[in-house]
């Protein structure tokens, strides 16, 4: 149940990659992911069970429920923002599925002795050179955060339950020597940070569990950053077309570099230029139909004054006419009325 | 001001794109082939062949008038390196009448796009005096801002536009995947 090539790893000498990334992404997602365990139960009302009972399962529903109405309710401030939201959850969603039996399984508390087990013993050696992230390992159930809690829950269990989720990732653990991993990590580290916002910890999951064919797993500051970075890299072809936030294909084109080879961003790159002009053909498009309807309303609401005024002096016409007429039969008639009046009505006695 | 945003030249973009935003104080009617073309409205390229019938409508002949045709999403819309491309430029033309009367400086082009929907703009200035217009080396890249500020045209009166592609579909995704 030890790793020994895992507490090796920990102390990788990345330290300059941590702290700047460890915030800054999780800070940025401002989601149910950044609160600690007992904000998060607090958050739900003290509906949710004690967390250290509930399955693993259970708790990431729970936190999916959260972040959806949480997402709901920030929908409205952007419609990139809910866009992410509605890619965050599909992705998430995809990550449960994805968990795996062992882990689901597990109690949350299981799950945190073993997390806490595992930094223990490391804990003194990464101490020398990198602060915080034992700090955070040495918090309590209650005080970690969400994020933190899954990220090394996911990774954690995938090394132990190598069989089942990722046979690569836990042989080549062990014996992965030390030296390789810095410069592979810089690129990953470039990734990950920016990546964070549109894909979050359900992808995570999600490329723990998918496999780790390019390997590169193992190493230094947290065995989840480079894994969850794979898992972009695998994901980033398929994903990029059905994400909507656009700083995703600038930032993405600066971090892949070392990554790919350079077929593969070329092709990337191409499918984001081309995602951009659809995007603003349409829009175009839409203008152009709106311009349009408009000119069609003013057309109409013009037309039908002119018709409204035309009809109305019509019908004065018709009456003026109507007048005259009468006038004129009238005034023709003068003379002759008396006439017409002086008939004979009565013809008197013979 | 609640018309402002609904006025198609501006959900269009001809103001902003081709012209600032004015106040439109003549009347000008521009026929295709005897059929009144409205804004946004679309065409095809074997409608606009010849050059239509612009009537300008008022009272006094004396009133002159410069009439200048404008394709900004030249040579398409994504890429509108050419914008904008003169298609045509009659001045001198008299209030009440139609552009047969004015003069011709840049003769009508007939619109050819061939990437896209383009925008085909008539923007119609009044003039304070009879003036020399002198036509443009080249009729791409015109800038109809530029025209008016060098004539001391002003601000236009009037602008009507209309769209147009190629004859058969809007020529698509060229190069570039």
């Amino acid at each position: 149940m030890e790793f020994p090539g895992g507490s090796g790893r920990q102390q990788q000498p990345e330290p300059e990659n941590l702290p700047p990334m460890t915030p800054l992404p999780l800070a940025r997602q401002g989601s149910v992911y950044s609160l600690t365990f007992d904000e998060f139960q607090t958050a739900l009302g003290g509906a949710g069970k004690d967390f250290g009972s509930m399955n693993m399962d259970e708790l990431l529903r729970s936190i999916w429920t959260a972040e959806e109405t949480h997402a709901v309710a920030s929908a409205s401030a952007a419609s990139a923002a809910a866009a992410d939201h509605a890619a965050r959850a599909s992705i998430q969603r995809q990550g449960s599925l994805t968990l795996p039996r062992t882990l689901s399984q597990k109690t949350v508390d299981e799950v945190w002795r073993d997390i806490a087990y595992f930094g223990g013993p490391s804990a003194a050696p990464v101490e020398a050179e990198a602060p915080p992230p034992p700090a955070q390992r040495q918090q309590t159930l209650g005080e970690i955060t969400l994020e933190e809690f899954l990220v090394r829950a996911g990774v954690v269990r995938e090394d132990m339950t190598a069989p089942p989720a990722v046979p690569p990732l836990a042989v080549p653990a062990p014996p992965r020597p030390p030296p390789p991993q810095p410069p592979m990590l810089f690129p990953h580290s470039n990734v990950f940070a920016p990546m964070v916002p549109p894909l979050p910890f359900g992808a995570g999951l999600m490329s723990g569990a998918v496999g780790q064919g390019d390997g590169a797993a193992a190493p230094a500051v947290s065995p989840v950053r480079p894994i969850a970075s794979n898992g972009f890299g695998k994901m980033e072809g398929g994903d990029l077309s059905s994400l909507s936030p656009s700083p995703v294909p600038y930032v993405f084109n600066g971090g892949l570099r070392g990554r790919k080879a350079p077929a593969m961003e070329k092709v990337v790159e191409r499918r984001q230029r081309r995602m951009i002009k659809n995007r603003e053909s349409a829009a175009r498009s839409r203008q152009r139909k709106q311009a349009y309807m408009m000119e069609l309303e003013a057309e109409v609401a013009k037309l039908k004054e002119m018709n409204d005024e035309l009809q109305k002096k019509q019908v004065e016409m018709l009456e003026k006419q109507k007048n005259e007429v009468l006038e004129r039969r009238s005034r023709q008639v003068g003379p002759t009325a008396k006439r017409i009046c002086l008939r004979r009505t009565l013809t008197g006695p013979w | 001001m609640f018309n402002m945003s609904r006025d198609p030249l501006v959900v269009g973009h001809v103001v902003g794109d081709i012209v600032d935003p004015f106040i439109t104080t003549a009347s000008m009617r521009v026929f295709y082939n005897n059929k009144e073309i409205t804004n946004g409205s679309e065409l095809k390229p074997s409608q606009v062949m010849n050059d239509p019938r612009v009537h300008i409508g008022g009272r006094d002949m004396r009133t002159l008038y410069t009439l200048v045709m404008v394709d900004p999403d030249a040579p398409s819309p994504s890429n509108p390196t050419k914008r904008e491309n003169l298609h045509w430029l009659v001045t001198d033309i008299p209030e009440t009448t139609d552009t047969s009367f004015g003069n011709e400086i840049v003769p009508y082009e007939s619109p050819r796009p061939t990437a896209g929907i383009h925008r085909f703009v008539f923007v119609l200035f009044r003039q304070t005096v009879r003036q020399t217009t002198y036509a443009p080396g080249w009729r791409s890249n015109f800038n109809t801002r530029d025209f008016a500020a060098i004539y001391n045209l002003g601000s236009p009166v009037a602008a009507v536009y209309f769209n147009c592609q190629r004859e058969n579909g809007c020529g698509g995704r060229r190069y570039i995947r």
